[in-house]
């Protein structure tokens, strides 16, 4: 109850709620215009960050993060074009329903499911934190290097049909998070010589790259398109209240986002897909799946919304980021010693309440702005691709420039936004990279302290956590390599007959 | 909606140009093999968790495995043929990046000395330009984005940009108004 009321006390400053509304509003914003995405606007903004207190910046991030789902489901629904990723299975059943002149209905129903999977993910976490702060101080060094090493597995073992380039990447932000000055015997690790490269390669840098350089690329080099959204007329409250006729769908859905939301690497688009395929298994009328199906949507946007919730729980509990996004407010917390882990549950609850309560009261925003605002938002879809490009161009230089006032930085980053662009060409994943640069980094320190006092391997697994994380790594590559194999028997025999 | 599995997931399809970028992969992760023991220090005597070397070892290991499996799996990928046409349109697409990135650079190198807010107009306006919006209202609209960006970021957020070389020739109260806010 105190940790309660010092979290309010925390979040109950003009700064901390100017931060939500910014997020919650730009957020929407963000999510709402194809190609930009929450991680370019995290990315862009994450250095601007570093000036605010952790819960000030966070908060800001998180609002982000967690309402361009929200928003991405307006071009889903009315242009056939889904704002984020996370997004895409709504433009299966919301697009349908636009068309049949139902486009008030499909909006209303995202957002009450949106509203439903966010605030049911928050509520598990709440739920949860007493067993969070009872388990957390169980992990030490090893357990929490296991815990990166199934990070990485999962990372792998999600990316069906792309693990060997999944692991490449993998290897390749191992090995960037390595270079420069190692920091226990001082020697340097493929510098070439370069005094530049000492100082090592900055995640920020890579970051912004990656995600936001090289998506300026896509939009400038793509032909220029603007989007004509329909006009919107009528009241959004109609479809507010029919979600509760779809509770048992909102109720799985939420429930597999928080799940697929806690495991490192899997995140939005496996959990509305299982939603999604559930509802369609159980449906009285499967046949209105992909056609304007309320509960497909409903499916689809109660599981995204469910994640970004529930993505924080490795991050604040193990330090340990499920996904890119979370990776990036990582740098947030390190930048102001704010070491997440055990030790934050234990040491400052109230800092952990008073996220759990920004995101709250970020979801209530965002559907009071969204039932009264989404006329306004419409305008930013129809901001043209190349446009865009200038501006996410000209943003993503402060992002970078302002880290360190370094040229080489923004020639890196430069570099990073080509390799991103190809790799995007390419239909490969650059998550990968991110967290092979961040979990990298955990297991190489984790490791070290851990072996210490470990004297053969059967050591390294004789607590209860660090072997069931053992066992779980092996059971997920169990699981992957039989169904490798069962794929391929399956190849083969169609290939011999 | 692409090519599914049986479970309905989305199904991995290589593009054009998959094979020579998977081949890029595999010579710059043999070229980082080779420099392995010239790059990285094995210290006898060390447990291998706090050697200097282990890391960057296993991850440069790593890749040069799976960047010959991933050359492997796309030289031998069933629709390979249709995967080497237009690569060299893709390979065109990709050095088009080039040109962009030099505008970045190029707005980089501006900014300490012409300062970031006349930096920000000029590039965002003169991009604007190359990229086809000739209208005056498209010209407008990037050189008010190139504004706002600074007013947001350097005058309101204060994140740290330096001043350019220029404020130095103007006057006192203008200069110090200059570094600070634009």
């Amino acid at each position: 109850m105190e940790a309660l009321l010092s979290g309010f006390e925390l979040i109950a400053r003009i700064d901390v709620i100017l931060a939500l509304l910014v997020g919650s509003i730009g957020g929407v914003a963000i999510g709402a215009i194809p190609g930009v995405g929450p991680a370019v606007a995290i990315a862009i903004l994450l250095p601007a960050t570093f000036a605010f207190e952790p819960i000030v910046g966070l908060t800001l991030l998180l609002g982000i993060y967690g309402s361009s789902m929200y928003g991405g489901a307006i071009p889903a629904i009315l242009i056939n074009t889904p704002g984020t990723a996370a997004n895409a299975l709504t433009t299966y059943d919301g697009y349908p329903m636009a068309q049949s002149g139902q486009a008030h209905r499909a909006l209303s129903l995202a957002y009450s499911a949106s509203f439903f999977g966010g605030v049911f993910s928050i509520l598990c976490l709440i739920l949860m934190t007493p067993v969070l702060a009872a388990v957390a101080p169980l992990f030490g060094s090893r357990e929490i290097f296991l815990a990166a090493v199934l990070g990485i597995v999962l990372v792998i073992v999600t990316h069906r049909g792309q693990a060997a380039i999944a692991t490449f990447l993998i290897c390749v932000g191992i090995w960037l998070n390595t270079i420069g000055l190692e920091p226990i015997q001082y020697t340097q690790r493929f510098t070439f010589g370069q005094s530049w490269l000492s100082s090592g390669i900055n995640l920020i840098v890579v970051v912004l790259g990656l995600f936001a350089i090289s998506q300026a690329y896509v939009l400038l080099i793509d032909k220029d398109d603007a989007p004509e959204p329909p006009k919107l007329s009528g009241s959004m409250f109609h479809g507010l209240t029919e979600l509760f006729r779809h509770k048992r769908i909102a109720l799985f859905s939420s429930g597999s986002g928080v799940i697929m939301g806690i495991i490192p690497g899997v995140g939005e688009f496996l959990a509305q897909f299982f939603s999604y395929s559930y509802a369609a298994s159980t449906s009285k009328s499967p046949e209105k799946f992909g056609s304007g199906s309320p509960e497909g949507l409903v499916a689809s946007e109660a599981a995204n919304n469910a994640v970004p919730g529930a993505a924080m729980i490795p991050l604040l509990a193990l330090g340990i980021p499920g996904e890119a996004l979370t990776a990036m407010m990582l740098s947030v917390f390190y930048v102001h010693n704010v070491v997440p882990g055990p030790q934050l549950f234990e040491n400052q609850p109230e800092f952990v309440i008073a996220l759990y309560l920004g995101l709250l009261i970020l979801n209530i925003l965002v559907l009071i702005f969204l039932t009264f605002a989404t006329g306004g938002i419409l305008q930013v879809i129809r901001i043209p691709t190349r446009f865009l490009g200038v501006i996410v161009l000209t943003l993503s230089f402060v992002g970078v420039y302002s880290l360190r006032n370094s040229a080489t930085d923004c020639a890196l980053a430069a570099g990073f936004g080509i390799f991103g662009y190809i790799l995007k060409r390419l239909n490969y994943p650059v998550v990968p990279i991110i967290l092979g640069m961040v979990l990298g980094g955990i297991m190489e320190t984790r490791l070290r302290t851990s072996m210490a006092n470990v004297e053969t391997p059967l050591d390294f697994i004789n607590r209860p956590v660090a072997a069931i994380i053992f066992a779980l790594i092996v059971f997920v590559l169990f699981f992957h390599l039989r169904s490798l194999l069962k794929g391929w028997r399956k190849k083969s025999g169609a290939r011999n007959a | 909606m692409g090519a599914t599995t049986e479970s309905g997931l989305p199904v991995f399809e290589r593009r054009s140009g998959d094979t020579a970028f998977a081949a890029v992969c595999l010579i710059l992760s043999l070229f980082l093999f080779s420099q392995m023991w010239s790059q990285t220090v094995w210290q006898p005597g060390r447990q291998f968790a706090g050697q200097p070397g282990f890391w960057p070892r296993l991850a440069v290991t790593g890749m040069v495995l799976c960047a010959g499996f991933n050359l492997y799996q796309s030289l031998m990928d069933s629709r390979k043929a249709e995967r080497f046409t237009g690569v060299g349109e893709e390979v065109f697409l990709w050095a088009r990046c080039l040109e962009f990135a030099l505008w970045f650079m190029a707005y980089v190198f501006a900014t300490p000395v012409i300062g970031y807010l006349a930096a920000s107009i000029v590039f965002a306006g003169s991009l604007a330009f190359r990229v086809g919006y000739r209208s005056r209202a498209a010209l407008g609209m990037a050189l008010a984005v190139g504004m706002a960006t600074v007013i947001l970021f350097k005058a309101l957020l204060q994140v740290k940009i330096p001043g350019g070389s220029v404020y130095e020739w103007f006057p006192d109260a203008m200069r110090n108004f200059f570094i600070l806010y634009l």
